[in-house]
């Protein structure tokens, strides 16, 4: 599904400020980057701007853009095309004999930034853990993968005890495989 | 599984007869939570987590057999009680934990997966737990 949404221009234009949540970037810089016309990056840039997923500042006489982190629909979006990198990266091989696998933290939630890791809960055995498809995932979304590994009767000694890791990612995760946390 | 599916599949079905069935499931109930027990006793902690499973698994049912079904399977049982209960927070607290029983049981019964004390001294609080809610409710 990616690689159709990738023959469009305009998602293009917008996957790179996904990608890059913080980066400030010139539509000349952010075509050359892209491979695509400085007119196609400029004619999509308006467009999400005017729907409010990006702003714009002036720096002299150069235009910089930006992902606007405080709209709701970035955010979504953000959370979005991660899910999708990490779907095509094999996030659902990563331990498919295991109880459960989330994703829970800031890309869960949408509010990450390049420097965040992408944070994966998996309830069962490490042994269940195929821990060489992680650098694929970290490769395909140019950030660092944390895997935390809880067999299911501590996890849910954790639920019990009303452990605030534990009640963290129950109010915040996206489940990949297995059942619900 | 969805609900549709299991229904759809012959997998749970209406009964008129399932609330008869309630008594036996929660006899059974009783019964394989003695021998988790007993089991643990002698530190046979694999045998100890199936009978804790099928301890909490003819508890859960005991909820599938008050609302008029019968199974035919053990997801689609979990399904079911989660379609039938609504919001009952107990009820999907339960069956949060029993799902994840259920898999573990699974790779215990069929992959030849270890139990330690740890484990079924789980197994056998959260059969506990299931017995006490069934008994609470229909008993």
């Amino acid at each position: 599904m990616l690689r159709e949404f990738e023959k469009f221009v305009g998602f293009r234009v917008l996957a790179w400020f996904l990608t890059h949540p913080t980066g400030e970037i010139h539509i000349n810089k952010l075509a050359r980057e892209i491979g695509v016309s400085p007119g196609s990056v400029k004619a999509y840039a308006d467009a999400f701007e005017r729907d409010g997923l990006l702003t714009a500042t002036r720096l002299g006489t150069a235009r910089l853009l930006s992902l606007d982190n405080d709209s709701f629909a970035a955010r979504e979006l953000k959370r979005a095309y991660t899910v999708l990198l990490l779907a095509r990266a094999g996030i659902e091989e990563l331990a498919p004999e295991s109880i459960a696998v989330a994703v829970y933290g800031s890309t869960a939630a949408g509010t990450f930034d390049e420097q965040s890791d992408i944070d994966i809960l998996i309830i069962g055995d490490e042994s269940q853990v195929a821990h060489g498809r992680v650098p694929a995932l970290e490769a395909e979304t140019g950030r660092e993968v944390q895997v935390t590994v809880v067999p299911y009767y501590r996890w849910e000694r954790m639920k019990e005890e009303g452990d605030p890791f534990a009640a963290s990612v129950l109010q915040n995760h996206m489940l990949v495989t297995g059942v619900r946390l | 599984m969805r609900w549709r599916d299991c229904v759809d599949r012959g997998l749970i079905r209406a009964d008129p007869g399932a609330l008869e069935r309630l008594p036996g499931s929660l006899a059974s109930a009783a019964r394989f939570l003695r021998a988790a027990k007993k089991n643990v006793a002698i530190e046979e902690y694999e045998m100890a987590h199936l009978a804790a499973y099928n301890s909490a698994f003819h508890s859960v049912r005991t909820f599938l057999y008050a609302a008029g079904y019968v199974e035919r399977s053990h997801a689609c049982l979990v399904t079911a009680v989660r379609h039938t209960s609504g919001d009952d927070p107990e009820v999907a607290d339960l069956l949060n934990a029993f799902d994840k029983l259920r898999v573990a049981r699974h790779n215990v019964q069929y992959s030849g997966a270890l139990v330690f004390a740890e484990e079924a001294a789980f197994c056998i609080r959260l059969a506990h737990r299931a017995l006490a809610l069934a008994r609470q409710r229909f008993g």
